[in-house]
């Protein structure tokens, strides 16, 4: 039956040449097995599909057209009036919202590309979180647990190359969380760390 | 086919220059093909009334832009397409982010403008099969099975390769075959 399945089915879709095409439809004269097959897809197929178009309540129909001619009005009449209403508020929420994010990029922008590729990218998490966050300032943990709930796993900047199976890292592993805290460095720890990863990074990269 | 063709042309031509009512003999022309294509794509009425109001909308916007190089039908039957898939995909990541369904179900139950019990069975279990299948297979069956048009047709609205388009709508009808004798 499978054979035949496959062979019926390449039949009704016309992927058959116009060779094996004859060849099927000798065989569907001959062979028992294949026409009852056939028979039966068939079957299945205009079971599903007997009738196009069912009757239907036409009142939907009949209400359709001033339906849609209500909507089209309104979007007229907004353009004309009320546009102007929504639309300034919002082009100002996102024009100070803009001009938010492009303000808060740049306190940390500069040195925490390059860092947090380089811990990305050459460092496993444990070490950084090890080594390099737990002798600063902040406790990347209390940090973590007590004012970034919300920022989990968001903080990878869209503009990161990831290079090999870091990002897996950084979204499967919660020790990976701790490099939110990255952002929120002052600009002496920043330093710190990053003398720190470049010198154990040369040092990886010479053995 | 020519008739029909010069027909449509004349009724945009004649909505073109002013007349509203051209447009309504678009619509009552082509509602219901719209309205069951859309109902056969998206399983139930709500949606499939949703996308019907919605390509009315853009034929009434861009009938403007039309070039006369193809049919009316065809035309619109690229939208009705486009705006079926999209509203799928709607649909998917909404789905995503919701936890319950329940309500917009029996919503969709109260609205439905098919009255015969054996036909709203019957549609329930072609959606059941449909519904499992990708919307691209989906639509190729539908168009097909339901609509009979020819790959050549299929071809023109989709864009796609009359190869490609077989080939789709040899698993789509595996799939639905394999679907059906589950469900038996």
């Amino acid at each position: 039956m499978k054979t035949n399945k496959e062979k019926i089915l390449k039949y009704i879709s016309g992927q058959l040449t116009n060779e094996e095409q004859i060849i099927f439809e000798e065989e569907l004269k001959k062979t028992d097995q294949l026409k009852t097959d056939y028979d039966n897809i068939k079957l299945q197929l205009d079971d599903l599909s007997t009738r196009k178009e069912f009757e239907t309540n036409e009142i939907y129909f009949a209400n359709l057209l001033p339906r849609v001619y209500q909507r089209i009005d309104k979007k007229k009449k907004f353009w004309k009036f009320g546009g102007i209403y929504y639309l300034t508020p919002t082009a100002s929420a996102v024009v100070v919202l803009l001009l938010f994010l492009l303000n808060t990029k740049t306190n940390y922008d500069t040195g925490y590309k390059d860092l947090a590729n380089e811990v990305v990218n050459n460092l496993s998490d444990q070490e950084v979180s090890d080594k390099y966050l737990t002798e600063l300032e902040i406790d990347p943990t209390d940090y973590v647990l007590n004012q970034n709930k919300d920022e989990l796993n968001v903080q990878i900047p869209s503009d990161l190359e990831l290079n090999n199976d870091s990002y897996t890292r950084l979204i499967g592993n919660p020790l990976a969380n701790e490099y939110s805290t990255l952002r929120n460095l002052s600009e002496n720890d920043l330093e710190t760390v990053y003398e720190k990863l470049n010198s154990t990074t040369s040092q990886k990269v010479q053995k | 086919m020519g008739t029909v063709q010069d027909n449509d042309f004349e009724l945009i031509n004649r909505f073109l220059s002013g007349e509203e009512v051209a447009f309504n003999l678009i619509v009552k022309k082509y509602q219901k093909k719209i309205y069951w294509h859309a109902r056969q794509m998206m399983g139930n009425h709500l949606d499939a009334d949703e996308v019907t109001q919605e390509v009315l909308i853009v034929i009434y916007n861009k009938l403007k832009n039309f070039n006369f190089n193809s049919s009316l039908y065809t035309w619109i039957y690229k939208i009705v397409t486009t705006r079926s898939l999209n509203q799928i995909r709607r649909k998917q990541i909404k789905r995503f982010f919701s936890i319950d369904d329940n309500e917009e179900v029996e919503l969709q139950d109260k609205h439905d403008i098919i009255e015969e019990m054996d036909v709203k069975e019957k549609l329930e279990k072609v959606k059941k099969i449909l519904e499992k299948i990708p919307p691209k297979q989906r639509q190729i069956f539908i168009m097909r099975n339901f609509e009979d048009l020819s790959y050549e047709e299929i071809s023109e609205i989709t864009g796609k390769s009359i190869g490609g388009l077989k080939a789709n709508y040899f698993h789509a009808l595996k799939k639905v075959l394999e679907l059906t004798n589950e469900n038996k």
